[in-house]
């Protein structure tokens, strides 16, 4: 995974280099609908970081989507045998697989 | 023997506090931190013949030092002997909490570990092997299942005959300490090193726990069935203003207004009268019979019959929060709170500011973001406190007596609508460059511990009391000693006292107000010292005689309106008066409070300064637009 993580940068890099804009999509939490699960990939540099990765979500972990709140945002996720909220934005640092 | 020295750690939410409170019960000490305002408790109790001391260390996820709590866990720990330091775990949550556990253990500091909630980790289907993880950390393990009494006994067992230093951190927690510190001589970038440590941590953790748990799936737990309707969809805010409703009419309605309404025909009526009697009786100077009967009796009295609104209204806050829906209002508030410049968890200390913006503005700590604890703190006196309530009833009966109850209601709409701009502006402006973040536990609903419920109740509601008897003691001796003499002495004819002169003086600052009168202005800086007295200062100043009680004011507009009060303000001048009482700035005590929370005499007078404007410009703009308009 880590290898494509970097196969992807560089592929980014050089095409932009030639002026080429290449959007790649990446599945982050944010996408995330009631009743995902996914496998957290990457959590992204923020002034969060390291207080998310102190609350148990690192790479590796398992999520699953609960709810949203009424407007849609936040979230609610279940991770390690607890639930946490979290404002999308937040969650948009949070690379993500889905599981099912 | 000496004394034994215990310490409570633990994350938020695992019962720490509840074990803390039956443990200890009334016998609690609550301090402040030094140099920081968090609470510091401690408290005492015998056991066996065994005096042992306890202090409840903040709920932390971590010792990181990012916020004030948490630098206080570890300088505590790190200064102080302790026999036992117990570290709180919810079993059902084992996983996260465990990060602390380890973190702690990672610092040297031997654990008494206490797997909390056993019985709430079973409901979910969950298995935690107490006597493999004490093997495994090499630490001693008790299990408890919260507040029962047979819980806390077990575990002042536990307290009195575990020795600490027979304990030695296990082979496999010696690794994971050697690779911390390898991680930590690394020489790569410190926040680099912090995430891998935060890794290697997690990493054990996952290795115990699969040693420790068994889980079976038990499908829904009860909190998320709960949640089903609680935080989910257009169900959760119609339920949250239900709730809202409740409290309130239990407050202001069913309970605390009745309560409030006995004490004070108590207090206007046998006490006052027999107060009175009683120092003619004796041949008390007149003077000293005004002073200590319509001064002291009065002005205390008039706070408080307040006293009862507040704590029911704390208790029902407390309440809520100890059953865990706080969280849940902080979650699906946080998008409105968020266009507004604040976020979902300032909702909690909001609410507290229509009993008293002082807790109010104390509760702000438990916002995470500077911007958002700033804010917060600016934008409370705005509400309608319990101190102002009295103004509006009185006014809004006198001059619209068919539509009283609508007025007030307006006035709480203008505090919040004021508050709302505040806030926005603040945050595009004064605290344009800081983030606000919102990341929350939502934890297991459960029955709070009434005992505990009980006490913080207290702990809020106290400041109260204490206000009455010192800021509004003094205040009430000094509004009467203005009202009654001038540079001559003790003057018969109000009019001609100190208070007409000072209110005299400021009066022209509300010419274009529609209440450019000295007995208005007078009200007005008797108003900074405590909102309670505007209503008593115009009773006196308008000689409505002994009658003025500020809460059953309403029963008594007629009264006022015959005073020649009525002839002093136009419905529309009246109107103006209200906005402004809503507005201006707030009481010393609340002012005392932000110089304390917010860091300095700056922001104090910042508060009190930009708070005067806005109410002195707002209130402008009702009154003359409305003689415009024709009102």
């Amino acid at each position: 995974m880590v290898r494509y993580d970097n196969l992807r940068k560089d592929i980014v890099l050089i095409c932009s280099s030639f002026s080429i804009r290449v959007e790649v999509f990446v599945l982050t939490l944010k996408d995330g609908a009631p009743g995902d699960t996914f496998r957290i990939q990457a959590v992204g540099d923020s002034d969060l970081k390291q207080r998310l990765m102190t609350m148990g979500l690192l790479p590796g972990t398992k999520v699953a989507v609960l709810r949203s709140a009424p407007f849609g945002d936040p979230m609610a996720i279940r991770v390690r045998s607890y639930n946490l909220a979290l404002r999308r934005e937040d969650a948009a640092k949070i690379e993500v697989q889905k599981i099912s | 023997m000496s004394t034994l020295a215990i310490a409570l750690t633990g994350n938020p939410n695992t019962g720490k506090s509840t074990i803390f409170n039956q443990l200890t019960g009334a016998h609690q000490k609550i301090g402040n931190w030094p140099g920081v305002t968090v609470d510091k408790k401690v408290g005492y109790l015998n056991y066996n013949g065994r005096a042992i001391s306890v202090v409840d260390l903040p709920g932390t996820y971590s010792i990181n030092a990012r916020s004030p709590e948490e630098a206080i866990v570890i300088n505590f720990l790190m200064n102080n002997k302790m026999d036992v330091v117990v570290d709180v775990v919810d079993s059902s949550n084992i996983e996260r909490n465990l990060f602390l556990t380890i973190q702690l253990l990672e610092k040297g500091v031997p654990l008494l570990i206490d797997l909390n909630m056993q019985d709430e980790a079973k409901l979910r289907g969950m298995n935690v092997d107490a006597r493999r993880l004490e093997d495994i950390l090499g630490m001693p393990v008790v299990e408890t299942v919260g507040r029962s009494g047979e819980s806390i006994k077990k575990l002042l067992d536990v307290f009195t005959t575990t020795i600490m230093e027979q304990y030695r951190p296990s082979e496999l927690l010696e690794h994971h300490i050697r690779h911390v510190e390898e991680l930590g001589r690394s020489g790569k970038p410190q926040e680099e090193i912090d995430e891998e440590i935060i890794a290697a941590r997690y990493a054990l953790i996952d290795q115990i726990v699969e040693q420790v748990v068994t889980v079976q799936n038990l499908g829904a737990t009860r909190s998320e069935k709960i949640d089903r309707y609680l935080a989910n969809g257009i169900l959760a805010p119609v339920i949250f203003l239900l709730i809202l409703y409740a409290v309130f009419q239990i407050t202001f309605t069913w309970i605390g207004q009745p309560i409030a309404d006995a004490l004070d025909e108590i207090i206007s009526g046998p006490i006052a009268k027999g107060a009175a009697e009683f120092l003619a009786g004796i041949g008390v100077a007149d003077w000293l019979q005004s002073l200590i009967v319509d001064g002291v009796i009065a002005g205390v009295g008039a706070v408080l019959t307040f006293v009862p609104l507040i704590f029911i209204l704390f208790f029902c806050l407390s309440f809520l929060d100890g059953t865990g829906y706080m969280a849940r209002v902080a979650f699906i508030t946080d998008p409105l709170m968020r266009r507004l410049g604040l976020t979902g968890k300032g909702v909690m200390p909001l609410m507290m500011s229509f009993g008293c913006a002082v807790p109010a503005i104390m509760g702000a700590r438990a916002l995470d973001s500077e911007k958002d604890r700033m804010t917060s703190i600016l934008i409370t006196p705005f509400l309608t406190c319990g101190a102002k309530l009295p103004i509006m009833a009185l006014f809004a009966a006198m001059f619209f007596p068919d539509n009283a109850a609508n007025m007030v209601f307006l006035m709480y709409i203008i505090g919040v609508v004021m508050a709302v701009i505040v806030a926005k502006v603040f945050g595009s402006t004064l605290f344009k460059d800081k983030g606000s973040t919102f990341l929350l536990e939502l934890p297991p609903y459960r029955m709070p511990d009434m005992r505990s419920v009980l006490i913080e109740t207290w702990d809020k509601g106290k400041g109260y009391l204490i206000k009455a008897g010192t800021i509004i003691f003094v205040a009430s001796v000094f509004i009467w000693f203005l009202s009654n003499y001038n540079m001559a002495g003790p003057t018969e004819e109000m009019s001609e006292s100190f208070l007409a002169g000072l209110g005299g003086a400021i009066c022209t600052l509300f010419t274009f107000h529609g209440f450019g009168t000295w007995e208005a202005g007078a009200a007005v800086i008797s108003g900074i010292l405590a909102k309670e007295t505007v209503v008593s200062t115009m009773g006196v100043l308008y000689g409505v005689g002994g009658e003025i009680d500020a809460d059953a004011a309403a029963d008594e507009a007629e009264t006022f309106l015959n005073s020649g009060m009525g002839a002093a303000f136009t419905s529309l001048s009246a109107f103006a008066f209200m906005v402004f009482s809503q507005l201006y700035t707030p009481c010393v005590t609340a002012l005392g409070t932000i110089k304390k929370e917010a860091g300095g005499w700056k922001w104090m007078g910042f508060s009190a300064v930009y708070m005067f404007a806005v109410a002195w410009l707002v209130s402008l703009l009702v009154y003359q637009l409305g003689s415009l308009l024709g009102f």
